[in-house]
């Protein structure tokens, strides 16, 4: 995990420093990275080929089509970012929306997501929202993908409550209390069978030291063997619930971690 | 049976009390839920990340070999592609894209030999031909008038055992060069020569400016000699302080364990545990 995320780091880091304008070529005039309208006419090409596809085009693929720029890492892109910026924030923005209302959520959060980032990792509802549904949709099956992906719901809108509700849903251990009170139960209980064997122990002390009729002392031993029996069951419960109420706790402990699904980040390092 | 069961009954209580240490603890250090944090990549995920900017970039290559096609006037277009040729092909390979790329370096020669003849050079090194590589720069170096050029020509030429064609290109460079420019070119000689043959090769120059050369050279060799001498010396430098370090650090060692024995040996009697103790100071002063 640790060269991943130096990795990861190295990219961020390569990625925020400024797009170098030119190229240099030996023994030949350095090459412009970016024209002077902003856009090589691939680009703009790129950019128009999926605005007229969506609707028409699998949604993923555009997305893939969009990210091109994002995602290559060679001098010409990364100094183009900057300008097509607005329009694959524009573009990625219908794509997600398309894909949300026809229930692709997978789609719908690669587009919002991606288009969070490359708009700087702002405050973005609509993928809260999406991921949220997704998560939802996922928790049972796959738990840990459903943490990561309300926790990024979460970090993408912090006043998103479902996503809020749902995170400490999936990330809580929901038996220490019910275990808490099992164990306070066995404490409990050891306390009340040592009341009734204190009991059973001043009853045959009060037998032993006075004389009384023989009723009376049937009755005093009648009730110290029912105070024995008491007693010596709480005695031994006692550890047998407090013991259950440790297991119940632990039993409880998530043992899962939240884990990206395939689709997501969008975009890595960045 | 009544013993038994008194004795059951008397030891119930304080078993029962160790028993419950644990659930005791247990209360204050429950196991709480999955630490916060946005988590980890999936291992799918990492994939697709890890692949990715390679598909990018063939995607981005394959657009910047389009629009070169679609404006074929458009010399920046031309050696965009190329340039983006090189970023791919240093990235994994070209693949399926080498007939347009082949298209694309042709046609900017064509439109412009200067610098297309250069950035054509670059791209034929990159897609691992180095000579038609030398001979773009050797093309470059005659019709472009570069020195640049003639001096890239020697590697790649050297490469496939042409260095006769890049000291012919070298000796036409030669009225052209200024300043330091010259030195690269005589080292473009140099590396196309041997102890023999050197001198023939720079036959070219003026014979002061070999003379001078021949004197760099030598100063070059010296200078590396003497690099060499000061990195051993700094090796076996580190090797001697570390040698002393562990003999000093064995002597005290035995000294402290000699202290010891003595010590052991006094039975509580002072003026034995004081020449001890002399015997220790002695000792690691020696070491």
């Amino acid at each position: 995990m640790r060269p991943l995320l130096l990795l990861l780091c190295l990219v961020a880091r390569a990625s925020a420093a400024p797009p170098e304008p030119s190229i240099d070529v030996v023994a030949a005039p350095p090459i412009e990275t970016a024209p002077a309208g902003g856009l090589d006419p691939d680009v703009v090409a790129r950019l128009d080929a999926v605005d007229q596809a969506i609707g028409t085009s699998p949604l993923d693929a555009l997305v893939d089509r969009v990210l091109v720029l994002y995602e290559s890492d060679d001098p010409f892109s990364r100094a183009q970012r900057e300008a097509a910026r607005p329009r694959s924030v524009e573009l990625l923005g219908r794509i997600g929306e398309r894909a949300r209302t026809a229930g692709d959520l997978v789609t719908a959060a690669r587009a919002f997501d991606a288009r969070r980032t490359i708009s700087g990792g702002g405050r973005d509802p609509q993928l809260a929202q999406v991921l949220t549904a997704w998560a939802e949709r996922d928790a049972k099956a796959s738990p840990g993908r459903a943490l990561y992906l309300a926790r990024r719901a979460r970090a993408a809108d912090p006043g998103d409550s479902r996503a809020a509700d749902l995170d400490d849903d999936l990330g809580k251990n929901h038996r220490v209390w019910p275990g808490r009170l099992a164990i306070v139960a066995g404490f409990v209980a050891l306390a009340v069978g040592i009341y009734a064997r204190s009991r059973v122990s001043a009853i045959e002390e009060d037998l032993a030291m006075h004389a009384r009729p023989g009723d009376q002392v049937e009755s005093a031993l009648a009730e110290r063997d029912r105070y024995d029996a008491i007693g010596t069951g709480l005695i031994i419960a006692a550890p047998v619930i407090s013991f259950g109420g440790v297991l119940l706790m632990w039993s409880g402990k998530p043992s899962y971690s939240p884990t990206s699904p395939a689709e997501l980040p969008a975009l890595g390092g960045r | 049976m009544a013993p038994l069961l008194a004795l059951v009954a008397t030891s119930c209580v304080p078993v029962a009390g160790t028993a419950m240490i644990t659930p005791a603890i247990a209360l204050f250090y429950s196991p709480g839920g999955v630490p916060p944090g946005e988590g980890k990549l999936g291992d799918e995920a990492k994939a697709r990340l890890e692949a990715r900017p390679q598909r990018a970039l063939a995607s981005a290559t394959q657009g910047a070999l389009a629009a070169a096609a679609h404006a074929p006037d458009d010399v920046r277009l031309q050696r965009r592609a190329g340039a983006m040729v090189r970023e791919l092909a240093q990235h994994g390979g070209v693949g399926e894209l080498a007939p347009q790329a082949t298209h694309a370096i042709e046609h900017l020669v064509d439109i412009a030999p200067c610098p297309g003849l250069a950035d054509a050079a670059a791209t034929w090194l990159a897609l691992g031909d180095p000579a038609r590589a030398g001979d773009a720069y050797v093309q470059a170096a005659k019709r472009c008038d570069s020195v640049e050029a003639a001096i890239a020509a020697v590697a790649p030429l050297r490469q496939v055992n042409r260095c006769e064609d890049a000291l012919a290109a070298l000796r036409a460079a030669w009225p052209r060069v200024h300043g330091k420019g010259g030195i690269a070119v005589l080292d473009g000689v140099a590396r196309c020569s041997d102890a023999i043959t050197l001198r023939r090769n720079l036959s070219f120059a003026p014979p002061d400016v070999v003379e001078d050369y021949f004197a760099l050279l030598e100063q070059r060799r010296l200078d590396e000699l003497e690099a060499e001498r000061r990195a051993e010396s700094e090796r076996r430098e580190r090797e001697a302080e570390s040698r002393a370090f562990a003999a000093s650090s064995r002597c005290s060692s035995e000294c402290s364990a000699a202290v010891s024995s003595c010590t052991s040996s006094c039975a509580g009697d002072a003026a034995c545990l004081q020449r001890c103790s002399a015997l220790g100071h002695a000792c690691s002063a020696g070491c």
